[in-house]
């Protein structure tokens, strides 16, 4: 079995090659967006896309997380021959096997966690407990074998046939129970996340999980957070990158709150320090609670080895990962004005969700920004559709100006409600609104002013009641990704909301999860 | 697995304590006018304002932001009230009432107008009557003043690391640094008194028809039924509300409103208004009360002490051959409690608070007196500041065989009518006001100065209104404008 892992780990970039996959949160270790693979999908067909197919899922919501996006494997042997199997993890330590083609339910897997690993401390919208982390998806051993690597609620480390549902391997200790780890990633035989927003307890933490060894690793930066929604971004150095939030920047103390920190494996599978960077107003973010809560991507694009980072605060950072903010740790390569959130407001406004970054035929390289709340004020691109209050992607382009490395905006999108990952496929944008009520505090009612509609049975947090009751529906948008023009959207099709979860597209199809359990399935025909 | 279950469970909760309050700087908030109910205009601590700190460069303007529209009055604006934390953002607000019968709530650390408010109620000005919402707004305040220590940040180790055995997974080394990391249990004080019920947060706002609002402090909705307290278009003046009662005065005649005290308990369903009506000449200015809940109100030739609930009168102590110019400020010293208010001939004027008997009377070397604030320094002696013309001179307080008396510490550099001082953990700041406004910072307890705005402020001068947020003061100028000067934490 050892060998097997390792062997699905090393053999992971290569078997991508050959392979229209999408076996990882954000499309590949880098975290970029970008479905590169992708022959299906084209600016001239998406305008046709329909909805394919919708599957309501056995998997019980947690506070306001249900389902979380899928992971796809084209060709898997299963005892029905190759088929594309989509695995879809939900919060209640459930993963799904479904069919691409129809949504049929191969299998179903419910993970034996403890009875209660919280150990009866009550469940938040924050902290909802349950499996938290994307898992992520490696070949196996033979053609047509994959393993989905889990964690489930009890911290344990799942290894699961995408075939069958069935174990691969025992369960392992890994990660504290009761915690919140975000997506998982896979490079050279070693698993990695991030325990984050300090749930269940626990500090925030690095983890790393040798399949080889079965040693586990941890770092603390002692800055919070580490809530990326991807996890963290690996680069070909073997790199590990994510943000931090919720404790000040201290360099002298190595307190590295608000900062995004580097950190790799070393040769006995420790998590070892490997760089930061903490933006000049670092400690102004950390008292506005504007945490780095975006994952970041390592992008690389003529040899330069880029990092691109942002947070609540609503900018995007641009770093080279070889000197992560330079000998002061405070000096990027750019950093964009506001792109929104004018006001510094911790919630319903910045980037919440996760970025793409690609590079089109020509060369051009591309960052993709989904963003909550309005647009600034002060913030403008060539082309724009509208000045979008609920949120939208802007556009930049990555280029050099004067010898210098900038973003320069190149268009700003619609209105969306509450934009949230972007993929980038065939060139075109796949971007959503998730349609969630994202305000967590000071949601006052005058005297006189009706209580608003109580719309859930859920014996969930008081926040989440409200916040549930008050979201609308998610929509999906297909956007050209050169101009920012509307393509395609999704209307009303989507019934419900999602929360912490996003999109996956593979092999002309979309993918969808809502808080009502459905996974929505968009494409158009091969 | 189970022991190891509770070891988790039992630290969880003190490190979701622990990461609740990083990240607030709690001190004492500016909740009413002149700070407290005793109206001193004293912050007893701050993080970032020290004498240490203002010697150091970096106070400076951080912002200033236009507060009212074209049609409201110069001189709109009234004296701000904060909320240091509005959210777990830690968004720190001020509370500023405008003449056009408007509350704005702006964001200390930008500047931005996080709402505002218009109330109802037609505005009629005279000469002698300003019109509008006169009084500044209030929060809930208390009889002593909440002060939290701030301790600073958390202490934190260093960014480490740790590799286990295999299949042992990450869990004993996260116990081992959550040990680490909590903090010993503070030995809880012994209970003298069930603790006091938390404070509404609400702002509350009167406007010119008299009706007062009570404002949500995150959307400056009415959060209860606007009810009514004054007859339209009184001049009151700075509101304030303790436990359940809101407070004003009325001068001046405004609306054919005699002067007098108001209050209304909010507690009872009939939300009863009680009034005191001045037999003692014109009113000066605002209530202030003692610790123990009595009212002090100063009016042209006397101070008198009223009930609380009943406003009616408890003790008086009648001033000849001078009139009080300023509302009465209380303190304590060696255990006694102290009203203290200064008079047109330039006295400072000692009373006892249980009686009003005359403890004291000292000259402050001015005949036109004009603002008193006091704070106690770290060695325990209490200041009183008083502003005149062209100076601002600071007094120790002593008693000296049973009299209290006023000893000169020291007296500004000359200072162009310089209006009351405020007090920030031992800077005392105040606004010259006889050209283009300067704000000044002096040490509280030598009078040196440490730090002065210079020509920052460019609007006219007239009565501007000086509040203080967590390190910060602001300024509100007669055309409207507000002045936030402080450390600035780099926003970009």
């Amino acid at each position: 079995m050892r060998r097997c892992l390792i062997a699905a780990g090393l053999i992971l970039a290569i078997a991508r090659v050959g392979a229209v996959d999408y076996l990882t949160a954000g499309a590949d270790p880098q975290r970029t967006g970008w479905v590169k693979g992708e022959k299906v999908f084209t600016p001239a067909n998406v305008s046709r896309m329909k909805l394919l197919w919708k599957k309501k899922l056995p998997s019980t919501p947690r506070e306001m997380h249900n389902l979380f996006p899928p992971l796809v494997t084209e060709r898997v042997t299963t005892a029905r021959g190759e088929r594309e199997i989509v695995v879809v993890p939900g919060v209640s330590d459930d993963l799904f096997g479904l069919d691409a083609a129809t949504g049929e339910m191969f299998w179903a897997r419910h993970f034996d966690s403890a009875s209660d690993p919280a150990n009866g401390v009550p469940p938040g919208t924050l902290c909802p407990g349950g499996q938290t982390a994307i898992p992520v998806i490696a070949p196996g051993r033979a053609s047509g074998d994959y393993i989905a690597h889990a964690v489930s609620w009890d911290g344990r480390l799942r290894h699961i046939n995408v075939a069958d549902g069935s174990d691969a391997a025992p369960a392992e200790k890994f990660a504290p129970p009761n915690g919140k780890p975000y997506a998982l990633n896979l490079v050279n035989g070693v698993i990695y996340t991030t325990l984050a927003q300090g749930c269940g307890g626990w500090p925030n933490a690095f983890l790393s999980y040798d399949l080889a060894t079965k040693k586990s690793s941890a770092f603390l930066p002692q800055g919070g957070g580490l809530w990326g929604r991807r996890g963290p971004a690996i680069d070909a150095d073997g790199r590990v990158y994510m943000g931090t939030g919720d404790n000040p920047y201290f360099s002298d103390r190595k307190n590295l709150g608000n900062a995004i920190v580097g950190v790799k494996i070393d040769a006995n599978s420790q998590l070892q320090y490997d760089g930061h960077y903490a933006p000049s107003n670092a400690n102004w973010m950390f008292k506005r609670d504007l945490d780095m809560n975006v994952s970041p991507m390592a992008f690389d694009y003529r040899g330069r080895k880029f990092l691109l980072a942002s947070s609540k605060e609503c900018r995007v950072w641009l770093l080279d990962r070889d000197q992560l903010g330079g000998d002061d740790h405070r000096t990027p390569l750019y950093r964009t004005p506001l792109i929104c959130n004018d006001d510094a407001m911790l919630d319903a406004s910045g980037v919440w969700g996760s970025m793409a970054a690609w590079e089109d035929a020509n060369g051009t390289a591309w960052v993709l920004v989904p963003f909550w709340g309005a647009v600034s004020k002060t913030f403008h691109a060539p082309i724009e559709y509208g000045r979008p209050v609920r949120g939208g992607v802007a556009a930049f382009k990555l280029e050099q100006q004067n010898g210098a490395w900038t973003l320069t905006p190149a268009w700003l999108s619609r209105d969306m409600d509450m934009a949230e990952e972007v993929l980038v496929a065939g060139g075109i944008v796949f971007a959503y609104g998730s349609g969630e009520d994202t305000r967590q505090q000071g949601i006052e009612r005058a005297f006189d002013e009706p209580a608003p509609a109580i719309r859930t049975t859920a014996k969930v947090s008081v926040q989440s009641v409200r916040r549930i009751s008050s979201s609308t529906h998610a929509t999906l948008y297909a956007l050209d990704a050169q101009t920012g023009k509307e393509l395609w959207s999704s209307g009303e099709q989507i019934t419900s909301f999602n929360h912490f979860s996003g999109l996956t597209v593979a092999n002309g199809r979309v993918y969808v999860p809502t808080y009502d359990g459905y996974i929505y399935c968009f494409g158009v025909t091969r | 697995m189970k022991r190891a279950l509770t070891v988790v469970f039992l630290v969880s909760l003190a490190v979701a304590v622990s990461y609740a309050q990083v990240g607030k700087i709690t001190q004492q908030d500016w909740v009413t006018s002149r700070a407290d109910a005793q109206r001193t205009s004293w912050i007893r601590s701050d993080a970032f304002i020290s004498p240490e700190s203002m010697q150091k460069p970096g106070f400076a303007l951080r912002w200033k932001a236009t507060l009212a529209d074209r049609s409201a009055p110069r001189s709109a604006l009234a004296e701000g009230v904060v909320f240091g934390n509005l959210g777990f953002g830690s968004k720190p607000v001020s509370f500023i009432t405008s003449r056009a019968n408007r509350v704005f709530a702006v964001d200390n650390d930008t500047g931005v107008v996080f709402w505002q408010r218009e109330l109802e109620g037609s505005i009629i000005r005279t000469n002698v009557c300003p019109g509008g919402a006169t009084s500044a707004a209030t929060r809930p305040a208390t009889l002593v003043p909440v002060i939290p220590s701030w301790r600073g940040l958390p202490e934190r180790g260093a960014y480490s690391s740790a590799v286990s055995a295999p299949g042992e997974g990450v869990l004993p080394y996260l116990l081992e640094r959550q040990a680490a990391a909590r903090a010993p249990a503070p030995t809880p004080a012994p209970a003298s008194a069930p603790p006091a019920p938390p404070l509404p947060q609400v702002v509350y706002a009167l406007s010119s028809d008299g009706i007062l609002h009570t404002l949500g402090l995150y959307s400056g909705k009415d959060m209860s039924r606007p009810l009514p307290f004054l007859p339209p278009n009184a001049r009151s003046s700075d509101l304030i509300a303790i436990g359940n009662v809101v407070y004003t005065t009325t001068t001046s005649g405004c609306g054919g409103v005699a002067d007098g005290v108001w209050a209304m308990d909010l507690s009872s369903d009939a939300h009863d208004v009680k009034t005191w009506k001045s037999d003692a000449g014109s009113l000066v200015g605002r209530i202030s009360f003692g610790t123990s809940g009595t009212v002090f109100v100063g009016s042209s030739n006397a101070i008198v002490a009223l009930d609380p609930k009943e406003l009616t009168v408890r003790n008086r102590f009648t001033l000849t051959g001078s009139t009080f110019v300023t509302s009465p400020v209380v303190f304590t010293i060696a255990e006694r409690e102290i009203v203290a208010a200064t008079a047109q001939d330039g006295s400072v004027l000692l009373l006892d608070a249980a009686s009003l008997a005359l403890l004291g009377r000292s000259t402050v070397g001015s005949r036109d007196p004009r603002g008193l604030a006091t704070w106690e320094d770290r060695a325990g002696t209490r200041w009183l500041l008083a502003t005149t013309l062209r100076s601002v001179l600071g007094f120790k307080a002593t008693f000296v065989n049973g009299a209290l008396t006023l000893e000169t510490g020291w007296t500004s550099q000359p200072i162009g009518e310089p209006l009351p001082p405020i007090i920030v953990n031992g800077v005392a700041f105040l606004v010259s006001s006889d050209g283009p406004p300067i704000l000044y910072a002096l040490d509280a307890a030598t009078g040196r100065e440490l730090w002065t705005s210079g020509r920052t402020i460019v609007s006219p001068a007239l009565r501007p209104a000086l509040w203080a947020g967590i390190g910060q003061v602001q300024v509100a100028t007669s055309d409207n404008v507000v002045y936030a000067f402080g450390f600035a934490m780099e926003r970009d």
